[in-house]
């Protein structure tokens, strides 16, 4: 039970880190980005093939992969990081160009299922279907712990790293970049009138979070210790994005809270009905059903989500900060100010 | 040319499906990611009639039927209360997404989640030309041709048709001339499954076997023949659903067949860099900047 427990907990983890990555491209930046869960698989393909050993390609395992230099653990991880971030500039240099709204959801999606296709298919760039395994775990060459330890110590890595990338998100959430992302989104017109570069804005808060995702899915390869085409779909995706929305667009508390509730509430839920476990064929199904419901319900009845955004304040000071007025930058449009900004707030996404 | 000729056929089914998208796009302005869905419903109705009868065109009426059914209860149940309160794109999308997988978990506790065989039609081949096809890829092509074209008919010759153009142009403007803009979306939503669900049935019939992911699975391809085309341009999606089609099968011929789609999106990335208004424009309006 205990290491249940441990398992459910670090894969959480793992999942808040990348659903505040979500969070970056679709609440600060505020575009519908399906290509995140390939910055997800290529920070963890990344990881593994630095990680590994050269692949020795054998008539019983055929396939292979490229590099192979067996790296320790936390180089690996941060160049795959760095690598994800490149992907995503790459990607976002195409999309966020001229695009917006539903074709950049369109073309990034097409983007992850053109990946998936050309890893699963060529069986000597990343394994093939088949994919990257037989990781040692890493850093336990220094530790030396057993099953048990080792896995105490995993999930007291990830959660370190989740409170390093929440606090390192958070500082730049209040930096003068994230107020700029926010004002971008929120009326890029005005944005583009103060002077801001949208799309060099918009392409930073993108790779910044292709960045996060990589990272996350360093970790969540060193955790699995293999990776393969399987292991990240669009469904993956969809289920982190549902994590923001339901969390509260753009509040890294609040997203942490709902990806929690979608990834690991909900399949422990649908343990609680015996008619749903017993039947193993329509169980999964019926807790997909209820998960996908709840989403609805919730975008009607709380479209701002369970922790909503901050509301902007000026803290400027001084006798005019006591008369209500419009800030000479305005950051937020009254409507957001108040914190319905989900629900209203449609004029950022609009085709112009 | 064997290739050209599947391709003829998978563009006349990839037209179909997209047509009816762009018809509700343009009418209702939402993009309803659930689109696929509608498709698969539609096949599995036929799959249903089958057991049956194996009367062709009953099952045509049974995809259509279905198709119909739920366009309509998407738009009563999920797309209008939304719409209604100004939802973002980005509420709309998470929306039809999750719609789209409560309609595959359902179908998939109704039917299972393993793959359904599904015959229509005869396998008699015959030759035309340079082409090879089967009794019922002509049939495929013939209904693809007849339903467009009486699509054709319908928007530009019959009233609704000018109303649909009316919804499509500026709401509030056809509101104030007397047009019912709800009941005109509704009825949009109706023809869109209808002819979505018909494209679904013949879809299972080219694939012989499917799951309750047929439609979602099929449903890039259809965003890439519309965007290839110019999104909400009608015309624009029949011209993009044939070259979506004929690059898809052709390809096959070349390359490994696994890669099909990821050519339609290579299509996709290269008009949206480079013609991002699509193929066909209308002269009055741009949907991307």
């Amino acid at each position: 039970m205990i290491q249940y427990t441990v398992t459910v907990c670090t894969v959480g983890a793992i999942t808040a880190i990348l659903v505040l990555g979500v969070n970056v491209s679709w609440g600060w930046v505020g575009q519908i980005d399906l290509a995140y869960y390939a910055y997800v698989a290529i920070g963890a393909y990344a990881a593994m093939v630095l990680e590994l050993p050269r692949a020795h390609p054998s008539p019983t395992t055929p396939n292979s992969y490229i590099l192979g230099l067996h790296w320790p653990f936390i180089p690996s991880v941060l160049v795959a990081t760095a690598v994800g971030a490149a992907a995503a500039l790459v990607v976002g240099t195409i999309a966020l160009r001229r695009l917006r709204g539903d074709y950049i959801a369109i073309i990034t999606a097409c983007t992850a299922l053109m990946l998936t296709a050309v890893t699963s298919v060529d069986n000597h760039l990343l394994g093939g279907y088949i994919g990257v395994y037989g990781l040692a775990e890493p850093l336990n060459t220094a530790l030396h712990l057993g099953p048990t330890g080792y896995s105490y110590f995993y999930l007291g890595l990830c959660i370190f790293c989740l409170l390093l990338a929440y606090l390192v998100l958070e500082r730049i959430y209040k930096s003068p970049f994230g107020r700029s992302l926010r004002a971008v989104r929120e009326n890029d017109t005005a944005a583009a009138a103060f002077g801001r570069n949208l799309f060099w804005l918009r392409l930073r808060g993108y790779a910044l979070g292709g960045a996060v995702g990589a990272f996350g899915g360093a970790l969540f390869a060193n955790y699995l210790l293999a990776w393969n085409p399987a292991s990240w779909s669009l469904t993956e995706v969809t289920l982190l994005i549902a994590g923001v929305v339901v969390g509260g667009q753009a509040n890294s508390r609040g997203v942490i809270i709902g990806s929690v509730l979608i990834e690991s509430a909900l399949p422990q839920i649908s343990q609680l009905f015996p008619l749903l476990t017993s039947n193993s064929t329509i169980g999964p199904s019926i807790a997909s059903i209820l998960g996908a419901g709840g989403i609805i319900v919730m975008l009607r009845f709380r479209p701002g989500g369970i922790l909503r955004e901050r509301r902007a304040i000026d803290r400027t000071g001084g006798p005019e900060s006591l008369v209500p007025h419009v800030p000479a930058v305005s950051f937020a449009r009254p409507t957001t100010a108040t914190g319905v900004a989900v629900g209203t707030s449609s004029e950022v996404e609009r085709d112009a | 040319m064997l290739g050209v000729g599947f391709g003829l056929v998978t563009a006349s089914i990839v037209a179909l499906s997209t047509v009816a998208m762009s018809l509700q796009f343009s009418v209702t302005r939402t993009i309803n990611f659930a689109h696929g869905e509608l498709m698969t419903v539609g096949a599995y109705a036929a799959y249903v009639v089958a057991k049956s009868t194996s009367d062709l065109p009953l099952q045509a009426l049974a995809a259509m039927a279905a198709g119909a059914v739920l366009g309509w209860v998407l738009n009563v149940a999920l797309f209008q209360p939304f719409v209604r309160r100004h939802a973002t794109k980005l509420v709309i999308f998470v929306l039809s997404v999750a719609a789209s997988f409560i309609i595959q978990n359902v179908l998939e506790i109704g039917f299972g989640g393993s793959y359904v065989d599904y015959q229509a039609g005869s396998t008699n081949a015959y030759n035309v030309g340079p082409f090879q096809w089967t009794e019922m890829d002509i049939v495929t092509m013939v209904v693809a041709v007849v339903v467009l074209v009486g699509l054709h008919l319908t928007i530009r010759r019959t009233k609704f048709g000018k109303a649909q153009r009316a919804v499509a142009d500026d709401v509030l403007l056809a509101r104030t001339t007397g047009v019912g803009a709800q009941r005109i979306i509704a009825l949009t939503w109706i023809l869109d499954g209808a002819i979505a669900g018909l494209a679904g049935m013949l879809l299972a019939a080219q694939v012989g076997s499917f799951t309750p992911t047929l439609g979602f699975g099929y449903l890039l391809v259809i965003f890439s023949a519309a965007i290839v085309g110019g999104i909400g341009q009608m015309y624009g999606a029949m011209l993009g659903a044939l070259v979506i089609g004929l690059v898809m099968e052709v390809s096959a011929v070349y390359i490994n067949p696994s890669y099909k789609e990821s050519m339609a999106f290579l299509i996709l990335v290269a008009v949206l860099l480079f013609r991002p208004q699509g193929i066909v424009t209308a002269l009055s309006e741009s949907n991307v900047q």
